[in-house]
This record gives structure tokens, C-alpha cells and sequence, in this order.
């Protein structure tokens, strides 16, 4: 299976006080579109939004995105 | 739905709504011989104008109703992939307009010839190229928005 990459944005948003993916997107400044996207590893953002995602968190790069060979979550 | 998914649906349908019906006309005059310059020249004025006139109504409607967005990374990434679809079907779809009209071109009938080959004939042929590759634009991007890749 392809390496693909994946992320813990919907944990790290329930354990930031349940952060709705509204207030994450305009945090790091996108659309919920695409924090809905990214969540559903249907889109894998550039490096910059990966980074403003973690700082976000106050999360280094690691917690947040990992690439990894799996089948993809449910 | 995002404000560029509303869009990408607003200019498929004013597409759809404007050039289903020019073609129509244009290729049922093409068919009964009253295929003139002025009348066409006037029914693609009309349609511009009706199509421009339409994308301002729809782009006003939507932008009051839809909430403010920053075009995002991902908006740039899906416009780009829709850009790249577009440009292959119209160069392949130009590619075969121009065949065709080649082999037209020496078909042994003067008549069914010289009417291919009229000005007024091929700038419908590749009109209807760019409206094609325009109408695949706006799909790819509500594919992508609604896969939401």
C-alpha cells in the first residue's frame, strides 16, 4: 500500500476544548472545506498550512501529520 | 457548500443555459443552409451579453447569500487541476476540429465543402471548443469539491 499521510486533527481539536473545525479554519486562515478534507485524509496540505496547523496546537510537526504505509481509517 | 463550489455550479448552469440553446439555433441553421455571417454574428453578441449579464446576477445572489471565504490553498490546488482537464480537452477537442475540417475539406462534395469551410461555420466549431472545455472547468471543480479532494 502507498505511504500516505495522516493526522490527529480531530483528536488534537477534541482535546483543545472541542475546537470546531470553524474556529481551527480561520486560525490558521482557510476554509472549513478544507480542514474538513485534511481531517478525511482527501487532501494533504503544503508544508506552510502543515506547520501553521501544529503552531496552532502549540504541537510540533510530528504529533500532528506522520507518513505512514496502512489502510486508511474508517 | 463553499462560495467556489456555488460558483463552479453558477457557471455550468449559466453555461448550460446560454450555449445549449445557441447551438441549437446555430446548428439547425448550419442544417437548413441559413447559416450567414450577420445572423450569427448577432447571436453570438446576444449570448456574450446574456451570458455576462447572468454571471453578474448569479456572482451578486451568491455573495450576498454565502459567507465571505479566503481563497485557500486548497481552492488554488483544485482550480489548477481544473485548469490543466480544461486545456487538454480543448487542445484535443481543437486538435480534431482541425482534422475534420482537413478531411472535409477534400471531400469531392463543393457544396457540403464550402459550407464546412465558411467562416461562419468554423468559428461555431471552435466557440463550441472553448464552451466544451469551460463546462469540463466548472465539472472538474465540483468533483473535486465534492470529493473533497
Amino acid at each position: 500500500m502507498a505511504p500516505r499521510v495522516v493526522n490527529e486533527l480531530r483528536r488534537l481539536r477534541f482535546d483543545a476544548g472541542e475546537m470546531t473545525q470553524q474556529e481551527l479554519a480561520e486560525r490558521v486562515g482557510v476554509t472549513r472545506q478544507t480542514i474538513i478534507a485534511i481531517e478525511g485524509e482527501k487532501y494533504s496540505p503544503s508544508l506552510e498550512l502543515a506547520f501553521k496547523l501544529a503552531r496552532a496546537f502549540a504541537k510540533p510537526l510530528e504529533e500532528v501529520f506522520r507518513y505512514e504505509t496502512g489502510p486508511r481509517r474508517g | 457548500m463553499s462560495l467556489r463550489e456555488k460558483g463552479a455550479w453558477a457557471s455550468l448552469i449559466a453555461t448550460a443555459i446560454v450555449f445549449v440553446p445557441y447551438f441549437r439555433y446555430i446548428f439547425r441553421w448550419f442544417a437548413s443552409g441559413e447559416l450567414d455571417p450577420v445572423r450569427v454574428l448577432a447571436a453570438f453578441i446576444g449570448a456574450t451579453v446574456y451570458l455576462t449579464i447572468l454571471m453578474i446576477a448569479v456572482g451578486i445572489v451568491i455573495g450576498l447569500l454565502s459567507r465571505q471565504e479566503p481563497q485557500d490553498e486548497r481552492d488554488v490546488a483544485i482550480e489548477a487541476k481544473s485548469y490543466r482537464i480544461a486545456y487538454t480537452v480543448l487542445s484535443t477537442t481543437g486538435m480534431l476540429a482541425i482534422v475534420a475540417i482537413v478531411f472535409l475539406g477534400v471531400v469531392p462534395v463543393p457544396k457540403l465543402r464550402n459550407e464546412v469551410l465558411a467562416p461562419q461555420f468554423l468559428s461555431q466549431v471552435l466557440l463550441l471548443c472553448f464552451v466544451v472545455a469551460e463546462a469540463v472547468r466548472s465539472v472538474t471543480q465540483i468533483v473535486c469539491y465534492r470529493r473533497g479532494s
